[in-house]
């Protein structure tokens, strides 16, 4: 009996489909012989580079009006690249199968080219190679509007979009969250003073790819004329679950929840906005590093908070 | 000038800058590289074990046609298939029609695959002492005699072969188990299994996206 196991190629063209919608939707197809222990740390790379896209640029101001119209809307883009270390992982030996020697493979952002590990008694294992990628970038459309009792709701959403791949459906995106001023309590404070606390949720398909993603912040800024520096401390969470199933063998169905993902997250960046367009910049360390930048059209801190 | 026509000025230079790297993030340009794929696949043997222990498992085929649909499938061009390799045997119990009793246990077991093509034929497994029942549902390393793994491989070699010419159509492969079941006052009542795992590694395009 002779049955292909493709389905472990499915996962890794998922992930990155998630993050790049549906030019990648053929990846489903790629191959991969990955255990599940393995998988985890081919695909871990994108993992942090999801979580330090995603939860950037979600917080650009700690000034939130107490009751005061206030609405931003534009679209921030976020960007992490990728070090050697992401390029490459130790494999853990599957059961059956002793390695004569060690060896690094690639991970999914790793080199084109796969490696064949030689093991005891003649056997060998070989490993997928990856995309080559350098970087990772992601853009999200955010809605900010306000504000009651100095809160303010934040939103992100993408309509669901066809992956034009059957087998794969919809790509879906939302965030929701908010911040609530802390100055209003301390009207003494040098600075305009917000805590935040953001969800973020994707999935593709059913339950193919489903990112869950957590974000809480602490966000201080204070405006110079029509510049306004910002500086975020915030705590950022994300898993993932995957689940790959060939309709002809579901009795090899895939299932990998990837452990999640937490981390410290520091912010610090640079907003300016003349009448209603406001641009913005920042660094953030968190998962992993990386720049956001991106534009709004609104009110929402800026030129309108006069201290 | 002043210092806010000034700012103003840098948010515009900014905002140009911005609008000059953009290129629609949410939907990336992308490149077709060409990059290394491995595909698992699984030859399985299965055996019912009755009264005594010698049982041929019965043919199997490795059916060269739909390996070759699988590989298109999934990106791969044949010619571009590196090797196909052995990568694990796992074995494991299927059914166990023994109970209450639990204590049936194999003794000095082995399997020997042959072929049809060539009328060659390597134990690849021996020296088999196990108890049966904890197997019932599981996959474990099998004990690989000397040699064995060599001899899959000279088939997977062919195999290989077969891929990129479409030449033979298929291999016909059998297995022989052979060992002592005891305790032998009891009729033997369990069906089990060998999994010789392959991987068939080869080079695939594949559109990812290029910052």
């Amino acid at each position: 009996m002779i049955r292909p196991t493709v389905l472990r190629l499915i996962l890794p063209g998922l992930l990155l489909a998630a993050g790049v919608g549906a030019a990648t939707a053929q990846l489903n197809e790629d191959l991969l012989s990955l255990t599940d222990e393995n998988l985890k740390a081919y695909v871990d790379p994108l993992q942090v580079a999801l979580s330090g896209t995603l939860n950037s640029a979600v917080f650009r101001t700690g000034y939130v009006p107490r009751g005061k119209f206030d609405i931003a809307l534009g679209a921030a883009a976020m960007a992490v690249s990728f070090s050697d270390d992401d390029r490459s992982f130790r494999p853990v030996d599957p059961p059956g199968f002793s390695s004569l020697e060690p060896q690094d493979v690639p991970t999914i952002v790793g080199d084109l080219g796969g490696v064949i590990i030689p093991g005891e008694d003649g056997l060998a294992w070989a490993y997928p190679g990856g995309f080559d990628m350098e970087g990772f970038e992601i853009a999200a459309p955010q809605l900010s509007i306000g504000c009651v009792m100095g809160t303010r709701a934040i939103v992100r959403f993408i309509p669901p979009i066809d992956l034009g791949d059957s087998d794969l459906g919809e790509f879906e995106y939302f965030g929701v969250g908010g911040q609530h001023s802390i100055s209003q309590y301390m009207p003494n404070l040098p600075i305009d003073l917000a805590l935040g606390a953001f969800y973020q949720d994707f999935k593709i398909g059913e339950d193919l790819l489903h990112v869950q993603s957590m974000q809480f912040n602490v966000t201080g800024s204070r405006q110079y004329g029509i510049l306004q520096p910002y500086l975020g401390l915030g705590y950022d969470t994300l898993t993932l679950d995957a689940h790959a199933e060939d309709e002809d063998y579901p009795e090899d169905a895939i299932d990998v929840s990837l452990d999640r993902h937490s981390n410290v997250h520091f912010t610090a960046g640079l907003m300016a906005r003349l009448s209603i367009l406001g641009i913005y910049g920042e660094y953030n360390s968190g998962a992993t590093s990386g720049f956001a930048v991106g534009f709004d059209l609104g009110t929402m801190g800026g030129a309108h908070h006069a201290r | 000038m002043r210092a806010s026509t000034l700012a103003r000025l840098g948010v515009y230079l900014a905002l140009f800058v911005l609008l000059q790297g953009a290129k629609c993030p949410s939907i990336p340009s992308t490149k077709q590289v060409k990059m290394t794929v491995v595909a698992q696949n699984y030859i399985e043997f299965t055996f019912e074990a009755r009264g005594s222990l010698n049982y041929h498992s019965g043919d199997e085929t490795i059916d060269i046609q739909d390996l070759r649909q699988d590989l298109v499938d999934a990106g791969v061009t044949l010619e571009d298939v590196d090797s196909v390799v052995a990568s694990q045997v796992l074995y494991g119990v299927t059914a166990y029609g023994e109970l209450p009793d639990t204590d049936r246990e194999i003794v000095d077991g082995t399997v020997t695959l042959s072929r049809s093509d060539n009328a060659s034929s390597a134990t690849i497994i021996d020296n088999v002492d196990q108890e049966v029942y904890p197997l019932l549902g599981e996959l474990v390393p099998a004990p690989l005699a000397p040699g064995g793994i060599d001899y899959i491989n000279t088939l997977l070699a062919d195999v290989l072969e077969a891929i990129k010419t479409g030449s033979p159509s298929a291999f016909v492969v059998s297995a022989e188990a052979s060992g002592v079941s005891e305790p032998q006052g009891r009729e033997t009542n369990f069906d089990w299994r060998v999994r010789l795992y392959y991987h068939v590694i080869g080079w695939a395009d594949v559109e990812v996206p290029d910052f």
